[in-house]
């Protein structure tokens, strides 16, 4: 239903929805010849307000990310809403055609949650906006306008409102109606990211998939908790990628050595990729993220020295992990190598991993689904070279046979190889 | 530092107690040393026994509390503390061997020599300066075999001379036969340094 009265100021261009009782209509204003979005509803639609109210929430919101309202007038009939129309291509017509790199990604992602937080921090009290999907994220270069506030409320009225939203894009606790607040956001966007990254360069990526699930976890307890966190946590993915890129180097690297049970042999692995490391002279320190491998060395090494919170004992480096009561020490700069047992948790913090499994038939094996990942890297350990291929069959990935060790002492020419290897794939080694 | 002297840390050493010849001469506080040493450095379970009538430690140490066989505990920075603490109970607890037990003895008496010399290792405290070698004096008698005492000199225990004069430990070797430390130089029980693991390392070898 078009509104009347309207044509002396408005020269309709086209109508982009109708129905008995609304309208929402591509307008020319004539005065200044600038297009406009002017959204009409009957006075006696049951949400007539809600024009009302989309006007009094926008504002008092420092954003130029989302549209400005021009003004809010009504007919004998009709209210209607005349706002920017927001020129440029949905982020789901953009994806039809378009690849997105990592960078690209991180910086959509990041300027989606700039938006998100801007509402969430509202001078006069978060905004929730709850309709969060592709159709409504306008791209304009690496800005990010989010467009379509019917649905959004005040935090302070989330307690009464309707259980409004689109499946598959807003959170569970939004669509039956449960206790709401800013993190039903959070689960969109994290949404949309993942939308973002199965349209992009980075679909393996194993940092972004783990921030993604934090995100759209169910449990709205283990979902992250804000927005500025979210934002935080992407601009660090962009920074270790800036940092990988930049001047550093190998400097401040983490190697995570993870395995797929326990005893896979993790620890004489990461330990023995520290010595083979610290040989070439990089300087590399091994970690027990969760045992205490180290304190167990300090007893049991012979001619091994203490420094400033490190062990050192020929080519091996172990950073010591004191406990609260010993004098505080820098962590050394370097490369890390975490052995982080079958914590695979732990093991995404890094920058490579080094996933270890063994072919013992009794032992339970968990192959994340990460594995595919390029900094992700597979070794078969106490395993024949026939298990080795089926491995890399049934996973598609190559997969990298340790040898069987004669003797713990030394390097063997082999695990030399199979490091030196691995890390060839990595431009800063 | 050398990793040497830890090659040497034997898992039988692992009652630990602590007496001081008199007051005010740091044996709470090498005591502490030990325990948080052994905790935070080196990663074994330790339980620190107060043996006295009242404690001096529940102000520090006392805000998270948990229980050992019924017996209330505390918990401060890995470390578990059963303040003033019966002779009973820390002979309950030295039974168990199933982690490093340091023994802070406030008076050594009768009743507190018998845990005294039921430990691996016996640290004696005192000083040999003129004016208070008497002290160092009596409680070497007492240990020699004094009157009522579970006593008698062991290999177990380690004597320790606040200072680091010569003639002093010229003195004690004289009059005991044996040998005399300087008691290490700790700043602070909860802040330990690098350089103060050697000398904690030693008192348990």
């Amino acid at each position: 239903m078009i509104p009347d009265g309207i044509e002396d100021r408005y020269d309709i261009v086209s109508v982009l929805r109708e129905t008995a009782a609304t309208a929402v209509l591509l307008v020319n204003y004539k005065t200044i010849g600038a297009l406009r979005i002017l959204k009409a509803i009957h006075r006696a639609h049951p949400d007539a307000f809600s024009i009302l109210s989309e006007a009094h929430l926008l504002q008092g919101i420092q954003s130029s990310q989302i549209p400005t309202i021009y003004s809010v007038e009504d007919t004998n009939e009709m209210y209607y809403l005349v706002e920017e129309f927001v020129e440029g291509q949905t982020l789901r017509e953009y994806l039809l055609d378009t690849k997105l790199t990592k960078t690209e990604l991180l910086k959509l992602a990041i300027s989606l949650c700039e938006v998100v937080e801007a509402l969430h921090n509202a001078k006069d009290g978060p905004v929730i906006y709850r309709d969060m999907k592709p159709e409504h994220i306008i791209l304009q270069g690496d800005v990010v306008r989010l467009i379509d506030f019917g649905i959004s409320i005040r935090k302070s009225e989330a307690a009464k409102a309707r259980p409004l939203g689109t499946k598959n894009w807003a959170a569970p606790e939004q669509l039956n109606g449960s206790f709401l607040d800013e993190r039903c956001d959070i689960y969109s966007v994290g949404k949309i990211i993942e939308f973002m990254q199965n349209n992009s360069y980075a679909k393996d990526d194993f940092r972004l998939k783990k921030l993604v699930s934090q995100a759209i976890n169910t449990d709205v307890n283990k979902r992250i908790d804000s927005i500025t966190n979210l934002k935080k946590q992407l601009c660090d993915l962009q920074n270790v990628k800036l940092n990988n890129i930049s001047e550093k180097g190998n400097l401040d690297k983490k190697i995570a050595v993870v395995g797929s049970s326990h005893s896979a042999g993790t620890t004489l692995i990461a330990i023995n990729m520290c010595r083979y490391l610290n040989k070439r002279k990089m300087d590399a320190y091994y970690k027990d993220v969760e045992g205490d491998t180290v304190q167990n060395l300090i007893s049991n090494l012979k001619d091994a020295k203490i420094k400033e919170g490190v062990l050192y004992h020929e080519y091996f480096k172990g950073i010591i992990d004191y406990g609260e009561a010993i004098e505080k020490y820098m962590p050394p700069k370097g490369i890390q190598i975490n052995d982080c047992g079958t914590n695979l948790d732990m093991a995404l913090e890094s920058d490579i991993v080094i996933f270890v499994t063994s072919s013992a038939p009794f032992k339970e094996k968990i192959i994340p689904d990460w594995i595919a990942s390029e900094s992700v890297y597979l070794i078969s350990n106490f395993t024949s070279k026939l298990e080795c291929i089926k491995l890399s069959k049934s996973l598609h990935k190559k997969v990298y046979m340790y040898p069987i060790l004669k003797s713990i002492k030394r390097l063997q020419k082999e695990e030399e190889r199979i490091f030196s290897t691995i890390l060839q794939n990595e431009k800063d080694f | 530092m050398s990793t040497k002297q830890f090659k040497n840390l034997k898992n039988t050493t692992k009652n630990i107690s602590f007496i001081g010849a008199s007051r005010k001469l740091g044996v709470t506080h090498m005591s502490l040393c030990l325990a948080n040493f052994l905790h935070s450095a080196l990663k074994k379970k330790v339980i620190y026994i107060e043996l006295a009538e009242e404690s001096s430690l529940l102000e520090l140490v006392g805000e998270k509390q948990i229980y050992i066989h019924d017996m209330l505990a505390f918990k401060y920075m890995g470390v578990t503390y059963v303040l003033a603490c019966s002779v009973e109970d820390a002979m309950k607890l030295l039974n168990e061997r199933d982690a490093y037990i340091i023994v802070d003895i406030q008076n050594y008496s009768g009743k507190t020599s018998e845990i005294f010399n039921r430990c691996d290792r016996q640290i004696v405290i005192g000083s040999m300066k003129p004016w208070c070698r008497v002290d160092y004096y009596n409680l070497m008698n007492k240990l020699k075999g004094g009157e009522g005492m579970h006593s008698g000199m062991h290999d177990s225990q380690k004597y320790y001379n606040i200072g680091n004069l010569k003639n002093e430990k010229t003195d004690f070797m004289k009059a005991y036969k044996c040998n005399i430390e300087s008691l290490p130089i700790i700043e602070n029980p909860f802040s330990i340094k690098e350089e103060d693991f050697e000398p904690l390392a030693k008192m348990i070898l």
